[in-house]
């Protein structure tokens, strides 16, 4: 392959958009921010690139890693934790089933992580907001990964804190 | 017409299964929840318990255990409160957890003891029919308190070997002098 060749398909991947084929639910999440909030989620730069560095060495197990984040939030939304959580989960189905809230009142910030169980594997969609930014991110975790949010399930929120630094 | 009858009288022979729902006694986990710095809610209802149980390890002992006893379990809902400093929740605030755990039907094991220094811990054992339905565990630390709601077939030997996981506090439950493990009242 010459050499221009070889940087069109290099970047091509370092383009290739956060989200993929089989994740409705997510895209719905995801929409569901930016109708309420008023944003849209950044375009990251080098977000291929950095979604494999993330599904390599940040989360242990995972997989199948989609992520969105939204800054600048706007000051005053006005919208409550329950209502967000209500939206969410009436849009997801209860396929997904609700695992683990944590509710920071020290940083405002709120955690909510829902569980789509299948025979092999868990997909997980986490959903972080504080009062300038938002995350969502949704990835297939494997084996060893069940197996430690068995011990803590709490743990699983540190999805959310890998990514939505 | 007779085929309609059937199914009415199928309809009414169905037991349709209780849904294990998680509580909030008195609106006092909400409460706390604004009280507390952090609040942690874990939901593990049956399907997910299910899921869970297909991932431990029937050759580890432990988890072969947990794998048995969560096997016909219908929900663990588990809600941790952190708090900035001691003093930022009272008795009051925990009195309206315990208030539904009223004998007959539900009694409170003595003789335990937390793993965790400084952790104060009362489990509530639900019985109905001589059977073990239920479980509630509340546990309680200066700056901490974790409310442990177990629905389904539950007995104190299982609860102590599923310390540990799920979020469920770690205990000891002491044998008496007269070598149960336990007791009552």
């Amino acid at each position: 392959m010459s050499r221009r060749g070889l940087a069109l398909v290099f970047a091509v991947t370092l383009a290739v958009p956060c989200f993929g084929g089989n994740d409705a639910e997510f895209h719905a999440v995801v929409r569901i921010i930016e109708t309420q909030y008023g944003v849209h989620h950044m375009r990251i730069p080098f977000l291929g690139f950095a979604t494999v560095c993330l599904k390599v060495a940040r989360i242990p197990g995972a997989s199948g890693l989609k992520l969105a984040v939204f800054d600048n939030l706007p000051k005053e939304s006005g919208i409550s934790d329950a209502a967000l959580q209500q939206s969410i989960e009436a849009t997801i189905g209860d396929t997904w089933r609700p695992l683990v809230r944590v509710r920071s009142n020290d940083d405002n910030n709120l955690t909510m992580v829902y569980a789509n169980p299948s025979d092999k594997e868990l997909r997980v969609l986490v959903v972080y907001i504080d009062p300038n930014t938002a995350t969502v991110v949704q990835t297939k975790l494997k084996a060893s990964q069940i197996r430690k949010w068995i011990q803590q399930p709490d743990e699983v929120t540190h999805v959310a804190d890998n990514n939505g630094d | 017409m007779k085929r309609i009858g059937i199914i009415i009288a199928l309809l009414f022979a169905v037991q349709w299964p209780a849904a294990a729902q998680d509580w909030d006694p008195g609106g006092a986990l909400k409460k706390l929840s604004a009280k507390a710095s952090k609040a942690i809610d874990v939901t593990l209802d049956q399907s997910m318990l299910q899921f869970a149980g297909a991932f431990l390890d029937s050759k580890d002992p432990d988890q072969a255990q947990a794998k048995k006893i969560i096997s016909n379990m219908k929900g663990i809902y588990v809600h941790s409160f952190e708090f900035e400093k001691a003093g930022e929740y009272s008795e009051d605030d925990v009195t309206p957890l315990r208030a539904p755990l009223k004998e007959p039907l539900w009694s409170r094991i003595v003789n335990v003891r937390s793993k965790h220094e400084g952790q104060n811990v009362e489990v509530y054992f639900k019985k109905e029919d001589g059977k073990f339905t239920g479980l509630v565990v509340i546990a309680t630390e200066p700056t901490e308190l974790t409310f442990v709601d177990i629905i389904g077939p539950i007995n104190p030997d299982d609860f102590r070997r599923l310390g540990g996981q799920f979020g469920i506090p770690k205990v000891e439950i002491d044998q008496d002098p007269a070598g149960k493990k336990g007791e009552t009242k």
